[in-house]
């Protein structure tokens, strides 16, 4: 049995005549983090849209756990495992950040159908349950405090901490982040990197578009290198950083990474 | 709306519903023996119901629906024509026809999972068009704009030995309103579980929720077949009411008079519905003088709440009461 | 054979000329929706106002029909202007599609009935100076028919040239594809909008002089209309001009055929069943423009 949690074959994506993705191949092991880089317009959110079903494929198959996943969409991969979170901040913004959380909950309530008519005891511990995990995830990243706030009046770095919060919350196996730290400041960034490390630790499978290099080249086991929408080059950070193909892909700039 | 169980902790459930009952025990005999007013008292309560299942299509899961006035019509026409050419009772037709007033919403869902706002919008207008149509053309069956004579009011039932008639309009207020609370009830529980967390997702963001695990296609049909159910339901009731019933009643602009209601009452809300469906019924009533201004009142109430106070009576009503106590940080 | 025929083309000029009128009002709906992503539902009221503004102006000013149809023009405009000013312009900017529709569906409401309260619910009786007959052959068409089609290509000629030509027009089309670039490159939207929803609505108010004498003139006159017209922009494509122009001689052309062969009573039943089947199929329009959501 593969130790891979996801196997990707040939995968293409044609929007008309324009190829975002074409022709991907990518295993990734499991309990590890994979890092998705390249310059824009590398076709790296397609890619994660993609895997997670947001998106289907041209061609090629996606493969979780040995199981084939391709013409499954997102809501169905949730169902199996997958969570990710979005470029653009997606959250209730008019619901609070504990109801956010709590939504995330969807797949794993245990309430016989009839309660949900006729609240009994099934109803109420779930209920309790619920809002305990949520507080739980909301502790670890930091947002406790604010759980009973509308969600549109935390600060943008925390928003998109809520949302790795809510898609916690469904207890995945493998997480998909598209561009997590995209305008945190470097205490932000930190702080994610760590929980990122964290859930690792804890058995979870993550997969990363980044532009953030501090943050990949600490963080990642793999980096995966896109350019025009094909496979560039893979391997570990240090071998990244100073590989001719990759330095040119992104215009001869120095890719700065600051060890620590 | 967050956490309501800590929310709502000013009075229990069970006083609220015991002040109702009360409540509606008392209203017919407010309004003494004018026939008049006991008739505004049904149509309120069906308007209540009417509302409150457009609210939980529109308000609750965000879809643009106009086309309510169909399901109601399903309701009322099923129910009669069931009765009288199939010889079946009450109480049987009128599950039978909420349920297929339910798989009527079904079928508008399909609609609704493909198109978004406004397109969405245009095919519930055009369905509950095509429906009116139907009740027109259908001569053999509905006898077109004709209508249908003569109908019967619910069988009368014994209740601890006593012969009630519905006939006896306070009796067939009496009634309806029983339906309305277990619809209330029925919905007030549903919004407040995880279904009320999921309806509200997809509404929020389609694709947010996708990503939580929601099938959003799923859970739009079980808004529509529901709340298309609890249409049917009220609308099984409106012709023993009226005693005559005409497709005019469910033309496409009554859509938007329960529209206005949920509106109004403010939209999102388990009490905004009820409001709105009381103020808008009672209004033209109060106001007859100007004649048959019924439309008029709805179309100057919509506009205006819609552009000054778009969460409706409830939405003002917070912030009087915040205002009033005076909290520096209001979570809505 | 000839009697087939010349049924055929009989038809044919009746779906044309409703189809012209139906184009008038359809292609308003379009361009607002194409500039502002509004759906207008007080669209059908400007139609209605149109057709009263033309009546009273040569009922009591005694005017001439053909003055009476700017005269309905300039009503619509001013129509427009009103309520994109109360409406539309405040309500913008804030992503909400819901609030405008629905305080355009108050508006609507507003206007029939307060149009009830002042007209009656009685039918007018608008005569047209142009209700004498043209033969040719078997087949017959009135002066009005022909003026309609006249003016009617005309003024959609005109506003075709208008948003391919000149720099205005160009500047609302690139409202419409972009807005957020289109305000980057100083383009005062605010303005341009107002023109849009001025034009649009002065187009409606003309279709509804030429409307009056065909249609029964009550404060719900624009209202049979304007359902049908959101069907014609739905089957053209929201926001297409080109398709809106196929889609609304399509739907007059059907109406007729329909109304020949299947009597009146169905028409709508034909055309409603066409939208959903529209949306189902190709809820774009028949020329369509794919646009994937960007996640």
């Amino acid at each position: 049995m593969s130790n891979n949690i996801l196997e990707v074959k040939g995968l293409c994506k044609y929007f008309g005549g324009v190829k975002a993705v074409d022709g991907i191949d990518l295993q990734i092991p499991k309990n590890t983090i994979q890092a998705i880089i390249g310059p824009n317009g590398a076709g790296k959110s397609t890619t994660l849209n993609l895997l997670s079903g947001t998106y289907f494929p041209t061609h090629g198959s996606i493969q979780f756990e040995g199981k084939d996943v391709t013409s499954l969409s997102l809501h169905q991969r949730v169902h199996l495992g997958v969570a990710r979170t979005f470029q653009k901040i997606r959250l209730f913004k008019q619901l609070s950040v504990l109801d956010n959380v709590i939504a995330g909950f969807h797949i794993h309530h245990h309430i016989p159908l009839w309660e949900y008519i006729i609240p009994g005891k099934a109803f109420k511990k779930d209920r309790l349950d619920c809002q305990q995990e949520a507080l739980d995830l909301l502790k670890f990243v930091g947002l406790e405090h604010r759980a009973y706030d509308r969600a549109g009046s935390l600060a943008y770095g925390q928003q998109r901490l809520l949302e790795i919060a809510r898609a916690l919350a469904t207890r995945p196996k493998l997480f998909m982040l598209d561009e997590p730290a995209a305008g945190l400041n470097d205490t932000e960034v930190q702080f994610l990197m760590d929980r990122l490390i964290s859930l690792k630790n804890k058995g979870i499978t993550i997969v990363v578009v980044e532009h953030n290099m501090k943050l990949v080249m600490n963080v990642a086991d793999q980096i995966f290198v896109m350019d025009h929408g094909e496979y560039l080059f893979d391997g570990k950070p240090s071998e990244i950083q100073s590989n001719p193909k990759v330095i040119a892909a992104y215009l001869g700039a120095e890719i700065e990474v600051a060890h620590e | 709306m967050s956490n309501q169980a800590s929310q709502k902790s000013s009075f229990p459930r069970w006083v609220w519903f015991a002040l109702v009952f009360a409540a509606i025990a008392v209203i017919p005999m407010l309004v003494g023996g004018s026939a008049y007013w006991k008739s505004i008292l049904i149509s309120i309560v069906l308007n209540i119901m009417l509302a409150m299942s457009l609210n939980l299509i529109l308000g609750y899961t965000g879809q643009l629906h106009l086309g309510h006035s169909g399901f109601f019509g399903v309701g009322a026409y099923a129910t009669t024509l069931l009765i009288q050419k199939a010889g079946f009772n009450f109480w049987i037709a009128m599950v039978a026809s909420s349920m297929m007033a339910g798989v009527i919403g079904i079928l508008l869902a399909f609609f609704a999972t493909r198109l978004k706002g406004h397109y969405l919008a245009i095919a519930s207008m055009a369905f509950a068009v095509i429906l009116h149509q139907i009740l027109l053309n259908w001569d053999s069956m509905t006898s077109g704009p004709l209508g249908i004579y003569g109908i019967a009011p619910p069988p009368a039932m014994t209740i601890f030995g006593k012969l009630i008639k519905f006939n006896d309009q306070v009796n067939l207020f009496y009634l309806v309103s029983i339906f309305a609370v277990l619809v209330y009830i029925f919905l007030d529980n549903i919004l407040r579980s995880p279904i009320g967390e999921t309806l509200r997702a997809v509404r929020e963001d389609e694709v947010s929720a996708a990503s939580l695990g929601i099938n959003t296609k799923l859970w739009k049909i079980f808004s529509f077949g529901v709340g298309a159910a609890i249409a049917g339901l009220a609308g099984s009731f409106y012709p023993s009411f009226v005693g005559t019933l005409v497709p005019d009643s469910f033309a496409v602009v009554e859509s938007f008079t329960y529209l206005a209601m949920v509106i109004v009452g403010g939209m999102g809300t388990m009490i905004g519905p009820v409001i709105g469906a009381i103020v808008l019924t009672l209004l033209p009533e109060v106001l007859r003088d100007i004649g048959d201004a019924r439309l008029l009142v709805y179309g100057i109430t919509l506009t205006l709440v819609i552009l000054f106070m778009p969460g409706g009576i409830v939405q003002g009503f917070k912030s009087l009461i915040s205002k009033k106590t005076s909290t520096t940080s209001s979570s809505n | 054979m000839v009697d087939i025929a010349s049924l055929i083309i009989q038809q044919s000029i009746n779906g044309i000329v409703m189809g012209c009128l139906y184009v008038m009002v359809a292609l308003g709906l379009t361009l607002i929706y194409g500039v502002m992503n509004q759906i207008n539902f007080a669209h059908a009221d400007f139609v209605t106002l149109g057709a009263f503004a033309s009546y009273f102006f040569v009922k009591w000013m005694g005017g001439g029909y053909l003055i009476s149809i700017l005269v309905a023009f300039l009503a619509g405009g001013v129509l427009g202007y009103i309520i994109n000013l109360t409406i539309f312009a405040p309500l913008r900017d804030r992503g909400d599609e819901l609030r405008p529709l629905i305080a355009t569906i108050g508006a609507s409401i507003l206007l029939e009935n307060g149009s009830l309260l002042f007209f009656g619910p009685v039918p007018y009786q608008y005569d047209t100076p142009y209700a004498d007959a043209i033969r040719i052959g078997k087949i017959f068409f009135t002066e009005q028919s022909l003026l309609v089609v006249l003016v009617a290509s005309a003024a959609i000629a005109a506003l075709y040239a208008f948003m391919k030509f000149t720099f205005t027009g160009k500047a609302l089309r690139a409202i419409s594809q972009d807005r957020e670039t289109a305000g980057l490159m100083g383009i005062n939207q605010a303005f341009l909008i107002m023109l849009t929803i001025v034009i649009a609505s002065a187009m409606a108010g003309m279709a509804g002089a030429m409307l009056g004498p065909i249609l029964v003139l009550t404060p719900f006159a624009g209202a049979s209309v304007v359902v049908k017209a959101f069907a014609i922009v739905i089957i053209g494509g929201f926001g297409n001009m080109e398709g809106t122009i196929i889609a609304g001689l399509l739907v007059g052309l059907i109406e007729a055929f329909t109304t020949q062969y299947l009597g009146s009573g169905v028409i709508d039943l034909v055309v409603f069943g066409l939208l959903l089947v529209m949306l189902l199929v190709r809820p774009t329009g028949l020329i369509a423009e794919k646009k994937e959501e960007n996640v």
